[in-house]
């Protein structure tokens, strides 16, 4: 069986409605009975793909924005933006952006986040009068922030792959998701300028003290994360425990914490990562496959031949990852072409963080986007509406977080000037 | 190496038999865990693949380097079911599979290479033959990839007992923890994954690996003293398939083995050479500090490691380990 | 993040699966759960025991490694189960309520029948051959690991030949925030 053979027959197992990870396995496995390689292989390279240590965060960092949410901290983050801002007009609009960044720094996966905002907000928002596609794709869009402002689980999954510092790719991807931030900010603004009844109310100095007290825990949680990681007290994979170790302490202090809120915590977060990592280890998989055939060399070469600057090397890229997003989620995709694409980037004198931090935001984007858009399932579930019209909701805010990704591939140090001060 | 060659010889009478007459096309798919920017990938595998194709009697040679193909012993376990046919392996990671051969990773077991490679062609017949005969696997050979040592961010390693309190990082397999114990640190334990990051933030503050893996790894971007302790020497075992040997006439096989024990003393060469430019650039840097080998009390690291292992092995692994201690020069 | 899709609940729940597999998805979550926990431990004792010398162990990592490992594989069956993997849904619009749309989740279904039982025996060839080769630090046997994997298989496959029956049925959708128990 050749690449091309391989490729068809793992695209028609998608689109025939086979699991991502059953579609990439049994591909897989079809490839290497037929060439020969011995039964055992499959399974062995699967297992070989989830028992990896820094990808123990992925299970530790749902966890954490699993049980921030049952512990009604996104609430909290969402009370206290909510009375900073009273007299802003269209202030619930900016109210959920800033929740958005709040749990940015908590979370490092957009779905707890897109499932709080969207619970809360959204109903709330289309009470005061937004429209429900401007309410849902603001929710939508701004959880991606989770993904981009440290910690990020893909971030996790980059470095790991790629065996660059978590550490460095955390610390560059602090600028971009302030500039998402005020991408998302700009477009809120533009809306809300014309509408009639986006007039802000007063502002309500005990109960800004009070929301303000009732944050402070939840807001030290970057603070323990990212001081610990760089102060050198633990790595960024056991961050994630210690996030979680957090959290609980938080649930206690606040009386929320139960034994019921515990256990259904727990469960959710193996429901949610047994998938991903069944998913993640097909890809190792796959990785296997793609190695077999060289494909690192061969993309390597076309692309050398096609062009040798790196900025169209990396926005030809940007355009092969965006369809690839509209298919498939971040992580297998990280998983299946860093190792791919790592040579390839250094030939083009690419920084790894660099790389990472474009690939991520890119594959973020696609979980926006039908026919598989993660964000979009959560969004839409919670709010009870069609893929279809949160999708609509979502389309706008594209544009400021395409200019985003634009910016970054462009200007490189926007992303590298954060770890090259930090000395990372 | 003709002993060895004779030893291999009487295993593949039974090659003989299966394998085929002529030479047949064949491809072998090679595989290691060292990056193409370290010797033994363009001293040593490199130079396989050019010299058993350049033969013409039938080889294709794939490389796959830098653990392309998976961990070591994921990828020991695929040249067991003959989905890989060469790799070049640690003995800690082999192991996992036939404990006894970690033995020849202890601290301090050879004295040097020239010792290392003399215990190879006389003395290791009857380890790598229970090995083969356990793993259907073949030890044919062993490549020097430089010796391991300490290299640390800001302490200077004379002696055993500069180690104590020092947080060195060691990959967690039972051999190199055990090294650990016999040279007195309290290893620091970091997935290798997390190394780096570990030795910048100071969790760990050292770390132990050959110059040439320090460097190729970036580590030395942090770690700026080399103790040239030379607690272990490197050694990449060429392991082969038997499932390979099947594949391949008689004259294949011997040209195969005789190619992998010619590229040793190359290799060697190529890796110390490597190893002395490192080195001489850390010498002409300011930043840089290297105790060089007589500054180290090599006696009383090995006095330290015999005491230890004395009493850590038993059975066949403490005779194995006498028996190359017997040969120090 | 590519996390499991929630969808909106629907009413039609799977009880029309027969008790023994009902039981053995309980089985299976619940052990899921507990190597949650240790994976939760085993990474908290790694950095602790580095602070806290007297209580370093260097197989803290490698504990919560394994489990992360054996809770993929048993809970693969029971996310099959409650159709908890991620699925390309792009013809599902289209072809929802028709009778293409059932020929379509057939093939799906013993697509994964196929899958599983292969994957089901590999694992068996693993639990056959990974006595002898053993975990870095625990000492433990590969194998034990395989024994997670043709578990979840094996239950991945039993639930894929129910749903075969089950094609002409609406697809019941897990949805994470109203799981049972
Ligand atoms: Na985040
Ligand atoms: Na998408």
């Amino acid at each position: 069986m050749d690449l091309t053979v391989y490729l068809l027959v793992l695209t028609a197992l998608l689109l025939l409605r086979v699991p991502v990870a059953f579609a990439m396995m049994a591909s897989s496995m079809l490839y290497f009975y037929t060439n020969g390689n011995s039964p055992g292989l499959a399974i062995r390279s699967v297992v070989d793909g989830i028992n990896s240590f820094p990808l123990l965060a992925v299970p530790l960092f749902i966890f954490v924005g699993t049980v921030a949410n049952h512990l009604g901290i996104a609430s909290r983050l969402f009370d206290f933006a909510l009375a900073t801002l009273p007299r802003v007009r269209g202030n619930l609009a900016y109210v959920n952006l800033g929740t958005s960044v709040g749990f940015s720094w908590i979370s490092g996966s957009a779905l707890a986040d897109a499932a709080a905002l969207s619970k809360v907000l959204v109903p709330e928002m289309v009470r005061k009068g937004y429209t429900y596609g401007f309410a849902s794709g603001l929710s939508a869009s701004g959880s991606l922030l989770s993904t981009i402002m440290p910690p990020s689980i893909p971030a996790v999954l980059f470095a790991a792959t790629a065996a660059i510092s978590t550490g460095a790719l955390f610390a560059g991807s602090i600028l971009p998701a302030i500039l998402m931030t005020l991408g998302l900010a700009i477009y809120v603004f533009i809306w809300v300028r014309k509408r009639p009844g986006m007039e802000g109310t007063r502002f309500d100095g005990p109960a800004f003290r009070t929301a303000g007290v009732r944050v402070i825990g939840a807001l030290f949680t970057p603070v323990i994360i990212l001081g610990g990681i760089l102060g050198g007290i633990f790595t960024p994979t056991e961050a994630a425990a210690i996030a979680a170790a957090y959290m609980l302490v938080l649930g206690a202090a606040y009386r929320t914490l139960t034994l019921k809120v515990l256990l259904r915590s727990a469960k959710e977060t193996v429901v949610v990562t047994s998938g991903i990592l069944l998913i993640l280890g097909a890809a190792n998989l796959m990785g296997q496959v793609l190695a077999r055939e060289q494909v690192s060399r061969v993309l390597g070469d076309w692309l050398t031949n096609l062009t040798d600057s790196p900025i169209i090397f990396l926005l030809v890229l940007n355009v092969m990852l965006l369809l690839l997003g509209t298919f498939l989620e971040a992580p297998p995709v990280i998983l299946v072409l860093v190792p791919v694409l790592m040579p390839i980037a250094a030939q083009f004198g690419i920084d790894p963080v660099h790389l990472g931090v474009v690939m991520i935001l890119n594959l973020m984007i696609g979980s926006l986007t039908p026919p598989v858009g993660a964000v979009l399932f959560v969004v839409g579930s919670i709010t009870r509406q069609p893929m279809g019209v949160v999708f609509r909701g979502v389309l706008p805010f594209l544009i400021p977080l395409v200019a985003v990704l634009l910016l970054l591939t462009v200007f490189p140090p926007i992303v590298t000037i954060v770890p090259t001060i930090l000395g990372l | 190496a003709t002993l060895l060659i004779t030893g291999c010889g009487q295993d593949s009478g039974d090659t003989a038999d299966e394998g085929p007459t002529e030479n047949e096309d064949v491809t072998l798919t090679v595989a290691t865990s060292q990056p193409e920017t370290t010797p033994n990938y363009y001293c040593g595998v490199e130079l396989l693949k050019e010299r058993l194709e350049d033969a013409d009697i039938g080889f294709t040679v794939e490389l796959y380097p830098a653990s392309q193909l998976g961990p070591d012993t994921e990828r020991f376990a695929a040249v067991q079911a003959g989905d890989i046919d060469i790799d070049l392996q640690g003995a800690s990671a082999l192991s996992a599979t036939y404990e006894p051969i970690g033995v020849v990773d202890a601290a301090y077991v050879f004295d040097d290479v020239d010792h290392a490679f003399e215990w190879i062609d006389t003395a290791s017949s009857e380890l790598f033959e229970d090995f083969s005969a356990e793993t259907g696997a073949r030890i044919v050979d062993g490549w020097f990839f430089g010796n391991r040592t300490f290299t640390t961010t800001d302490t200077p390693i004379e002696s055993p007992d500069d180690l104590e309190g020092l947080a060195i990082r060691f990959p967690d397999s039972p051999q190199f923890l055990a090294n650990a114990e016999a040279m007195g640190v309290t290893p620091v334990t970091v997935a290798n994954e997390e190394i780096y990051v570990a030795l910048q933030q100071g969790i760990a503050e050292g770390q132990e690996n050959p110059i040439v893996a320090t460097h190729s790894q970036s580590f030395d971007e942090i770690l700026k003293v080399a103790s040239l302790n030379n607690h272990q020497v490197g050694i990449h075992w060429l392991v082969v398939g038997e499932n390979t040997y099947d594949k391949l006439s008689d004259e294949q096989s011997e040209l195969l083995d005789e190619t992998l024990h010619g590229i040793r003393a190359e290799n060697r060469e190529c890796v110390e050479e490597e190893t002395n430019k490192i080195l001489d650039e850390y010498r002409a840097d300011s930043s840089y500090t290297v105790v060089e080998e007589d500054e180290v009390d090599r006696a009383a690291f090995t006095e330290k490691a015999e005491e230890f292992f004395s009493t850590y092995y038993d059975g066949e692994r403490l005779e194995l380990y006498e028996s190359i201690r017997e040969m120090a020069g | 993040m590519s996390d499991k899709p929630q969808t909106a609940p629907v009413s039609d729940s799977p009880a029309h699966f027969p008790g023994p597999i009902r039981w053995l998805a309980r089985i299976e979550i619940w052990a899921g759960t507990v190597f949650f926990w240790l994976i939760f431990f085993g990474v908290m004792w790694q950095v602790l025991g580095r602070y806290v010398p007297a209580i370093a162990w260097v197989g803290a990592g490698e504990v919560a490694r394994l489990s992360m490992v054996a809770l993929t594989f048993i809970t693969a069956g029971y996310l099959i189960g409650k159709n908890g993997h991620i699925v390309i849904e792009v013809f599902d619009a289209i072809l929802q309520g028709k009778r293409l749309f059932t020929v379509l989740r057939v093939f799906a279904a013993v697509v994964m029948v196929i899958t599983c039982i292969a994957l089901a025996w590999e694992s068996l060839l693993m639990i056959e051959q990974g006595w002898r080769r053993v975990t870095t630090v625990l000492h433990m046997p590969i194998a034990v690991l395989y024994v997670f994997a043709f578990i979840g298989f094996t239950s991945g496959a039993i639930h894929s030949i129910a749903k075969i029956f089950a094609a002409n049925r609406p697809e019941p959708k897990l949805d994470i925030s109203e799981m049972e128990g």
